[in-house]
């Protein structure tokens, strides 16, 4: 069956991890979020699978590439031109827009197909869910999960009738003006039909636009409720609890990956950890720990804790409920506590910001390739160690 | 560098009205903040609710005021806004700074 992935969004919610990867190559445990949706589309028969990408286009399609090592093929829907400049010029058709575009292209869509966002974890049942869209006839279904009252003005909320058919759909309500909590998940069953509704040469967008016009037209649009593990990462605090959820064990969409070098911590290929009894129990699990990355002794983590490949942490470093992507030095004389570091950002658990290059604290965090590690000019390092 | 400065018997109160407290500015923050000393004060508290940046160079003059007082003085911060804060959290001077709400 086909599919087609949403991930041309800017993710802005989600900055700054979207300044370093597009929303869908946001890593779980060093695994991109879309990794994961691929397998899941993959489980339930969905083996030829089309993404609309644009911003940070490459990085998508050379993870991905025809979808042979992911056992589907897959085909990008580029939404954008390179001028004469070489500068890409991303052109935004919206999501149903980018939808007609593949149908307009080689009427790719030719059966009952999913259009899903290229950036939640989700296990739902798809064949139940295609085969409930098929018994009430619909030309469009969408998946749909309770959420608290005070959180309906993240989602498109619907209202529905007895039999599950929406009678009006909300993008973004106030709480006030919301009419339910049963929120949109970005999960949606299509008929080719519904390309009637979707007009060409401008943007279009499913949520604000074609939804609206399907209830207008008294098309037979759907809504399922179905109970399902749904981790959607709206805002980068839900990246940081989500990934303290895997490491504790608690998602069923995601396992932690590598092995279980010694109880609590797993690991990827050629890490190298410190061996006496004393260094070891400054690492407490669960923690885990990417390829080619060297836990120097001294060092102290506590988990829930993750550390990327290829990255070192120094004699004294203290990490404690935090994320750590690829390629990053963590010096001896850094504390992280509920933290995400990316690339050149550390990130709060609350989504507060420091950019490390801007605040002059390469000595603290930094990439792990760089020549030489950077000293702090500035008398801090020094006088914290002398009282401390 | 614009600051504010309170006299009070038992501590001075600075204020720094900049919102950046970067290299820019941190050479003037250090001689602001030892001027203060070299007046004989000892108790200081730099009230940073006005302050969303604060780089190497602008916690180096805190801590260059802190050798400056010396032991028989004491230099605290307070009001510090969220990515402030981290900047102490960060670099361990919040263990070494004494932080007032």
């Amino acid at each position: 069956m086909k599919a087609m992935i949403l991930a041309a969004g800017a993710g802005t919610r989600v900055r700054p991890l979207t300044y370093m990867v597009p929303k869908p190559m946001i890593p779980l445990l060093g695994r991109p979020l879309m990794e994961f949706l691929v397998a899941h589309l993959r489980s339930h028969g969905f083996d030829q699978i089309v993404v609309n990408t644009s911003y940070m286009a490459p990085q998508i399609e050379a993870y991905f590439r025809d979808g042979h090592r992911f056992g589907v093929e897959m085909a990008y829907s580029f939404e954008g031109t390179i001028g004469d400049d070489g500068k890409v010029d991303t052109r935004r058709f919206g999501s149903a827009g980018g939808m007609r575009r593949v149908q307009d292209f080689s009427g790719f869509f030719d059966d009952t197909f999913i259009v899903i966002c290229g950036d939640a974890l989700i296990d739902v049942d798809l064949t139940k869910a295609v085969a409930e869209h098929r018994a009430a006839g619909a030309i469009a279904s969408l998946i749909a999960t309770l959420v608290p009252h005070h959180d309906v003005s993240s989602y498109g909320i619907v209202v529905i009738d007895a039999n599950g058919r929406i009678g009006s759909f909300q993008e973004k309500p106030s709480p006030e003006a919301a009419l339910s909590r049963m929120a949109n998940t970005g999960i949606y069953i299509f008929e080719p039909e519904v390309f009637d509704f979707i007009p060409r040469d401008r943007s279009f967008d499913i949520g604000s636009e074609l939804f609206p016009a399907l209830i207008a037209a008294g098309a037979p649009f759907y809504a399922m409720d179905m109970p399902f593990e749904w981790v959607d990462i709206g805002q980068t605090p839900d990246y940081y609890y989500a990934t303290m959820k895997l490491l504790r064990g608690e998602l069923k969409t995601a396992r932690v990956p590598g092995r279980e070098i010694v109880p609590g911590i797993h690991a990827g290929i050629n890490v190298s950890l410190p061996t006496s009894p004393e260094d070891r129990a400054r690492l407490r699990g669960p923690i885990w720990i990417g390829g080619s990355t060297v836990i120097k002794p001294g060092a102290t983590i506590i988990g829930p804790a993750a550390i990327g490949a290829g990255s070192i942490v120094e004699a004294g470093a203290h990490i404690e409920r935090s994320i750590v992507w690829e390629y990053t030095r963590v010096s001896g004389l850094a504390t992280l506590r509920d933290q995400i570091v990316c690339g050149p950002y550390c990130v709060t658990s609350e989504g507060v910001t420091v950019w490390i290059d801007e605040a002059a604290l390469r000595w603290v965090v930094d990439d792990a390739r760089r020549a030489k590690p950077v000293q702090d000019e500035h008398g801090i390092a020094d006088f914290v160690a002398q009282q401390l | 560098m614009q600051l504010e400065t309170t006299v009070n018997p038992d501590v001075v109160i600075i204020t720094p009205l900049e919102t950046r407290v970067d290299a820019h500015v941190a050479p003037a923050f250090r001689n602001a903040l030892a001027e203060r000393i070299d007046q004989g004060h000892r108790r200081l508290m730099v009230n940073m609710e006005r302050v969303e940046f604060i780089d190497s160079s602008g916690l180096g003059a805190l801590v260059s005021a802190i050798k400056r007082i010396g032991r028989d003085g004491e230099l605290r911060v307070c009001s510090l806004t969220p990515p402030v804060r981290a900047m102490f959290e960060l670099t361990r001077l919040n263990r070494v700074i004494p932080i007032e709400d």
